[in-house]
């Protein structure tokens, strides 16, 4: 993670470049690309990399939401699902467009702070989405221990047994034990979300790369692109898992299949941003294959948009599983997702809250973790969009406490003014 | 302008070409043969023939998907075996309800958006604006369909203020079909409404430095309405995106929620069409509703112009 910041520092850009560029040794070459480069920096600096990547993606966008030549804000085009938290966050960041009015308000750039990634200042989003990954992880990997049943351990005698028994969580109708088969469920969700996040993360990593590349097949990609897109994910899940049969190793598939555009959309407006960079062209003149620029220099500056949102994807994931298994197409019956439970759930619904309550909070709480680990590894990885939080985007702000403080006083006095 | 549309819908025929190959290959990826999938284990030799005849299967793959492709455009989607009608006829059915609890949410989402993103927006880091952030946390992390349930839990069956599933139509009466309506809107409309309502925080925050609202300010006007009548007006074009945007989401949110409410829509037809293995339906559903999707978006765009006059819809 760290390594991967590193990369996107100004600094680093300009003494790694002629290294990764396959110069070793030519002073006067290194002279000229670090001037270029240390102008290609002060612009990164001053306008957002990442605002710019997003940008790029919006105007690219031009299928649906062909943007009109006046249009108040780069906002984003169509979006849903995981791409919208994305495509939200960017248009909350301040719009590049210069203007002197906009530099004296709360909105100025701050530039990171010096040592800010350090772990004594990480996120606090990253430290509560962990902990809560970590926790739940744990959970999962002690569930005999915890549960101290089965979860198709049948207890006839306890049926429907409220919480606070023998049952920690109670039973369900048949008398089983419900910690236990919610813990099972998290496994489950957890596997499927992680598998999704993988597979769709890689998929949609080598479509956008190439398709970044070459220019006739973005045409052909990104229409393909475009076209599972406009699907929304869950309905089109259903269909495919309709049609394929519902299994562990199919849902994945067909979730991956679903999830492919979002990762892909956000690896290609990076790897557009990167290849129009110096050392991109200084590799390719120095006669680097595509494959090579591809893989050994485009691909660095796209990871940490990939990152964050396989993280989205995967949160994503476990809500559609859950959908739907919930609505019966997805896990089959007996083996305990936390879908099937909120379904079994329902049917009783009156006289047993406690079926519905305790899945529907494990589906929760494991979504939440994610999408805290989300935002808070965007904040990490895309330092720009940092800048448009300093009031917002912010749950805690521990970090820098005078922060909260400073803009209340601006906005105080910018009300008065 | 009519230069413009005709560009627009142009750039739509590929997509669209491309999502109703996808649709029309879901039959494809059932396992084994189709016709003997769906009739079942213990089909006979001549009714799994007759129904592969029926269903055209045994063309070619491309005459296959240009027969059903033309027929689609026709508004001809086979029909579905288990109702035993047209499927463009049962989505007709099934189509109001669903639509009207998406809209309804919509509605909620924007009543709660707007308020929300502004005066967010205008106490920028005070209790708003966190809160804000809190409650889009929240709408991202509760499904549509597990909200629903809590919601009923909480007010049908702990409080008994509302019915626990059901559905009338506007027909008979607003205050009834609020009363049906209002859970399930609720439990669609946040996720929308938190993503609304970021857009307004962040369109608002960019025009806010504008001269036209200091102006207004010198003028004195006042602040409430220098928020709704000034900064908002010209946030509309983005929130207007994120509405034409999550369109398809919002349906597909209402079809999950409206099977957990007991609502006669396309989400039960999709569901009980799944469990029937009648892939005519789904197929149709599927299309139907990324079809709707694909047409609000083109409807949004065309929109800006009216919105903002400033916006000039060049080809």
């Amino acid at each position: 993670m760290g390594k991967v910041n590193d990369k996107k520092d100004s600094e680093r850009l300009i003494f790694d470049m002629p290294e990764k560029a396959g110069f070793r040794s030519s002073a006067a070459l290194v002279q000229t690309l670090g001037s270029r480069c240390t102008e290609g920096s002060r612009h990164i600096e001053a306008s957002g990399r990442f605002e710019h990547s997003k940008r790029t993606d919006a105007s690219d966008r031009s299928n649906f939401s062909h943007k009109p030549s006046v249009s108040a804000s780069d906002s984003p085009g169509i979006g849903q699902g995981a791409f919208e938290r994305v495509a939200m966050d960017s248009s909350r960041s301040k719009s590049n467009i210069p203007n002197s009015r906009t530099v004296s308000g709360t909105d100025k750039k701050r530039a990171p702070r010096p040592g800010s990634t350090g772990i004594l200042h990480l996120n606090p989003s990253i430290v509560a989405g962990g902990v809560l990954l970590l926790l739940t992880l744990a959970a999962v990997a002690l569930k005999p221990i915890i549960a101290g049943y089965g979860p198709q351990d049948v207890d006839i005698l306890g049926r429907l047994a409220p919480p606070g028994g023998v049952h920690a969580l109670g039973t369900d109708n048949l008398g089983r034990d419900i910690l236990s088969r919610v813990l099972y469920g998290a496994q489950i969700s957890l596997l499927i979300g992680f598998c999704t996040a993988i597979v769709s993360s890689l998929l949609g990593l080598v479509i956008g790369l190439y398709a970044a590349m070459y220019r006739r097949l973005d045409q052909i990609l990104m229409r393909v692109m475009d076209a599972i897109y406009a699907f929304p994910a869950i309905l089109l899940a259903i269909a495919i898992v309709a049609a394929l049969g519902p299994s562990v190793a199919n849902l994945i598939a067909c979730l991956s299949f679903v999830f492919i555009p979002a990762v892909a959309r956000i690896v290609r407006s990076a790897a557009l941003v990167a290849k129009e960079q110096t050392y991109v062209e200084a590799a390719k003149a120095l006669g680097a294959s595509n494959t090579r620029v591809i893989w050994r220099h485009i691909l660095p500056a796209t990871v940490a948009a990939l990152v964050v949102q396989a993280t989205f994807v995967f949160a994503e994931a476990i809500i559609v599983e859950a959908a739907l298994s919930f609505l019966g197409a997805g896990i089959p019956a007996p083996t305990p997702s936390l879908g099937n439970l909120l379904s079994e759930g329902k049917q009783f619904i009156y006289n047993s809250w406690w079926m519905t309550m305790f899945p529907g909070l494990a589906l929760i709480v494991l979504v939440l973790a994610v999408n805290l680990l989300g935002d808070g590894l965007r904040d990490l990885l895309d330092p720009q969009e940092r800048t448009s939080r300093t009031g917002g985007g912010r749950l805690f702000s521990l970090r820098r406490p005078g922060l909260r403080r400073k803009a209340k006083k601006e906005a105080r006095e910018e009300h008065a003014g | 302008m009519a230069v413009y549309m005709l560009k627009r819908i142009g750039a739509l025929i590929p997509t669209l070409l491309i999502m109703s190959v996808i649709v029309f290959l879901i039959v494809y990826l059932i396992p084994g043969d189709p016709a003997r999938v769906m009739l079942g284990e213990g089909a006979d030799e001549a009714s799994v023939r007759q129904l592969r005849e029926q269903m055209g299967l045994n063309a070619p793959l491309l005459n296959q998907y240009a027969d059903w492709a033309f027929s689609a455009l026709r508004g001809d989607m086979g029909d579905s075996y288990v109702l035993r009608k047209p499927v463009t006829e049962a989505i007709l059915e099934y189509m109001r309800p669903t639509l009207s609890l998406a809209v309804v949410a919509e509605v909620f989402a924007l009543a709660i958006a707007i308020p929300f993103g502004l005066h967010a927006a205008r106490y920028r880091g005070g209790w708003a604006d966190r809160l804000l952030s809190a409650y889009s946390l929240l709408g991202m992390t509760i499904p549509g369909f597990l909200l629903s349930l809590f919601l009923v839990l909480l007010f049908s069956v702990k409080l008994q203020w509302l019915p626990v599933s059901g559905y009338a139509p506007l027909s008979s009466g607003l205050g009834n079909f609020l009363k049906y309506l209002i859970l399930p809107a609720v439990s669609v409309g946040v996720l929308m409404s938190a993503l609304i309502a970021r857009m307004v925080r962040a369109s608002v925050l960019e025009v806010r430095n504008q001269d036209y609202v200091r102006t207004a300010r010198a003028k004195g006007v006042r602040e409430g309405r220098i928020l709704y009548r000034h900064m908002l007006r010209n946030a509309l074009i983005p929130i207007l995106t994120v509405v034409g945007g999550t369109f398809g989401t919002l349906v597909a949110g209402a079809a999950i929620v409206e099977t957990i409410f007991n609502i006669p829509g396309m989400g039960q037809l999709l569901v009980s069409s799944v469990s029937h293995r009648d892939y005519a339906v789904v197929q149709g559903v599927v299309l139907v509703i990324a079809g709707m999707y694909v047409l609000v978006n083109l409807s949004v765009d065309l929109l800006y112009a009216v919105v903002d006059p400033r916006v000039k819809l060049r080809g």
